[in-house]
């Protein structure tokens, strides 16, 4: 299994494709953190793929390849700002434009709420808010279904240390989420 | 309640239910029309417009002429060279403003390329610069050896794959014209992507069809590129568009460097290498292949540690064997990637913090600013921080339980990651160098305060991080962390600041990281196994 970083230097020679690993990886981790922004699922994904559009471009720029999930997030997080505050104006100017506009749809936190059962909703909410380094590993183990190996291998860190650092997210979770009756 | 093995079901459902599909394809679908760039210093507009202009200029030229990327930089220079004199004009719009650059060139002569706010001069010899843009600060012109334009700068402008090699090209007979008193034929190159009309609704949010409408003579030497980007009304409006006019009248003074009155010049190389030259080091060491240096030391009042700058740069043999990578920033910065120190603040081993102030690069060496100081252990009783006493000594290996306990000198922990692609691990982690120095106290560095040696940095930093070298590293007022985070370091440019404000930056992420300082007591249930996992899944 490629690390990360193994992924990022074949990108920056010229392998474009194999970019689409690293975005199937943490794709959920990026859409969680937009989406507890924007707390709009269809917002979320826009931002997501902007932010994959963003760290393409940007590649270069990554210092340490290894650290590629960690600055994906960040560069996630404001990307769905950016937009949340794009929506914002948007939204302030079809106001002043009352009756000209059809409204926005938006998928909003009601939507996902719907397609998610109560508890699924808590704890997306929960993993949304983890320390970037820990929702890395917390999407890759339980969102996406990896091994802690698997995952070690991924992040290029050792196995411990990944035990390690699911271990303390595992604790903010049940910290979080602390009382959910489902 | 929720017990450790419900978390383990709990997610697993949450990752079933999950509420919105893959967007991989919809990712590469965008990417495809598009590849990486190489790293750009943000805030350039000659940069953006300049760069991106002879970029889209020479990467349509390509297709046109050629089918090979040798053929390409062979026919572009050859091409700008066989001129006498040409006439560039790049315009791009943004959110409906428009933004102009332009650049005359003269054979034997050399160019000028001026944008809003930015005027490049090059002979051949030299290039100097200046900011053009209100300010009320002392005009500087930076002035330093030429990059090489067609040599350097070029080929790497060229090599930017701005335009892709799968775009198609179509010959456009509605759109022949003359153009600059030529008669030119003309040419539509599409990305795939717009070729596949996928239905509106089926696209990606926000992706828009580009393409582009190519001008050029029958021998292919083009006069006109328009860039065009189609709307959510299915209308196209122009994003870019490039004008090249060969052999028209420049003046020898158009290209002179003609420095503006009262603008104080500063040589760009002498700025750098001459504030800390490597012979005149307080100490240095050589460490696989990598010679790390220490040109500035100074203590902090009560004990508080280190202010340090130090710098990274590869030995002749190591430069040998890993020739750097070199990357163009701007149109006025190649960079040489041959090894970088710690960028961030971190804590150092199991005793210290290291606080970066800022740094620099340029012709393969590295500077540092920065603070090495104990950490300040705490235990929060009733409320209030109840701080351990001092302890001489660290439990970890190999590390010094003080920092000043040797009489005229000061221990400091140098380190470096090197940028070459050999030095990786079996995981591809970039490998490093690191040690703990004795270095000696200069006699006239006594103790000081964070406010002076922040202030020191960043005086250092106005002469040595000009033109993009480098600038300052600080918490910006104002900046909001994650939770259980450090708040981001932000760049920080020296003339924009005062010694007072930078200090406060420093502070911030100081005090950020002493918040990890906390040292909270062990309790039986944390000797326990870690719950919520079940077993890890080897």
């Amino acid at each position: 299994m490629q690390a990360d970083a193994e992924i990022v230097r074949a990108v920056l020679c010229g392998d474009r494709e194999a970019f689409a690993t690293l975005v199937s990886r943490h794709e959920r981790a990026v859409w969680a953190t937009a989406w507890h922004v924007l707390r709009d699922a269809h917002a979320a994904a826009d931002a997501g793929q902007e932010a994959f559009l963003q760290a393409f471009h940007r590649l270069g720029e990554l210092r340490q390849p290894e650290l590629f999930g960690v600055w994906l997030l960040r560069i996630a997080r404001r990307e769905a700002i950016r937009l949340a505050r794009r929506r914002a104006r948007e939204a302030s100017t079809s106001l002043d434009e009352a009756g000209t506009e059809p409204p926005l749809e938006h998928d909003g936190e009601a939507g996902v709420a719907q397609r998610l059962s109560a508890d699924a909703h808590e704890l997306l909410m929960a993993v949304a808010r983890l320390p970037e380094h820990e929702r890395v590993v917390v999407a890759l183990r339980y969102l996406e279904g990896h091994s802690v190996a698997e995952v070690a291998a991924q992040l290029g860190r050792p196995v411990g240390t990944v035990t390690k650092q699911l271990s303390r997210a595992i604790k903010r979770l049940k910290i979080r989420t602390k009382g959910v009756t489902r | 309640m929720t017990t450790p093995d419900d978390l383990d079901g709990r997610l697993a459902r949450l990752s079933d239910e999950w509420p919105v599909g893959s967007i991989v394809e919809d990712v590469m679908d965008r990417i495809r029309a598009a590849a990486p760039k190489r790293a750009r210093r943000r805030g350039r507009l000659f940069a953006g417009l300049a760069a991106s202009g002879l970029v889209a200029a020479f990467g349509l030229a390509w297709l046109i002429l050629a089918s090979q990327p040798a053929t390409l930089l062979a026919a572009v220079r050859d091409g700008l060279k066989r001129a006498r004199s040409a006439h560039l004009v790049i315009t791009s719009w943004a959110d409906g403003i428009a933004y102009k650059a332009e650049i005359w060139y003269r054979r034997d002569d050399g160019l000028r390329a001026e944008s809003p706010d930015q005027v490049i001069v090059e002979d051949g010899k030299f290039q100097w610069s200046w900011q053009t843009g209100a300010g009320g600060g002392e005009l500087i012109v930076l002035r330093q050896r030429s990059p090489g334009f067609f040599s350097t700068q070029l080929p790497q402008m060229i090599a930017l794959p701005d335009v892709p090699g799968d775009w198609s090209r179509v010959r456009s007979p509605e759109l022949d014209r003359h153009v600059n008193g030529r008669a030119c034929q003309g040419f539509t190159l599409t990305s795939p992507e717009a070729n596949r009309q996928v239905p509106k609704a089926a696209r990606p949010a926000g992706q828009k069809s580009i393409r582009g409408l190519v001008l050029a003579e029958a021998d292919g030497r083009i006069h006109e590129i328009t860039v065009q980007e189609r709307g959510d009304d299915g209308k196209w409006r122009q994003v870019r568009e490039i004008r090249i006019e060969y052999d028209v009248p420049v003046s020898a003074e158009r290209v002179a460097a003609r420095l503006p009155a009262g603008a104080r010049v500063v040589d760009r190389d002498e700025a750098f290498q001459g504030r800390f030259p490597l012979e005149k080091a307080l100490h240095r060491v050589e460490l696989g292949g990598l010679i790390l240096a220490v040109h500035d030391l100074q203590p902090l009042i009560d004990h508080e540690g280190l202010y340090v700058v130090s710098s990274v740069r590869g030995t002749a043999e190591f430069l040998k064997a890993f020739p750097p990578r070199r990357r163009r920033v701007n149109p006025e910065v190649v960079a040489i990637d041959v090894a970088f120190q710690p960028g961030s603040n971190m804590m150092q081993g199991a005793k210290y913090d290291r606080i970066v102030l800022g740094n620099a690069a340029r012709d393969g060496v590295e500077f540092s600013w920065w603070l090495v100081m104990p950490r300040r252990f705490f235990e929060v009783k009733d409320g209030k921080r109840v701080y351990s006493p001092e302890s001489d000594r660290s439990w970890m290996a190999g590390e010094p339980g003080r920092l000043d306990d040797l009489p005229g000198a000061a221990r400091v922990p140098l380190s470096a990651t090197y940028w070459d692609e050999k030095h990786r691990d079996a995981n591809g982690v970039q490998q490093g160098v690191s040690t703990w120095a004795e270095v000696p106290l200069p006699p006239d560095r006594p103790p000081a305060t964070i406010d002076e040696v922040a202030g020191r940095a960043r005086r250092d930093l106005l002469l040595m991080g000009l033109g993009g070298a480098g600038g300052l590293l600080g918490v910006a007022a104002g900046t909001k962390a994650a939770p259980n985070q450090l708040r981001g370091l932000s760049h920080i440019a020296p003339e924009a600041v005062s010694d007072a404000e930078f200090a406060a930056a420093v502070r911030r992420g100081l005090d950020d990281l002493r918040e990890s300082d906390e040292v909270r007591p062990v309790r039986p249930a944390d000797m326990l196994p870690s719950g919520g996992l079940g077993t890890p899944k080897l």
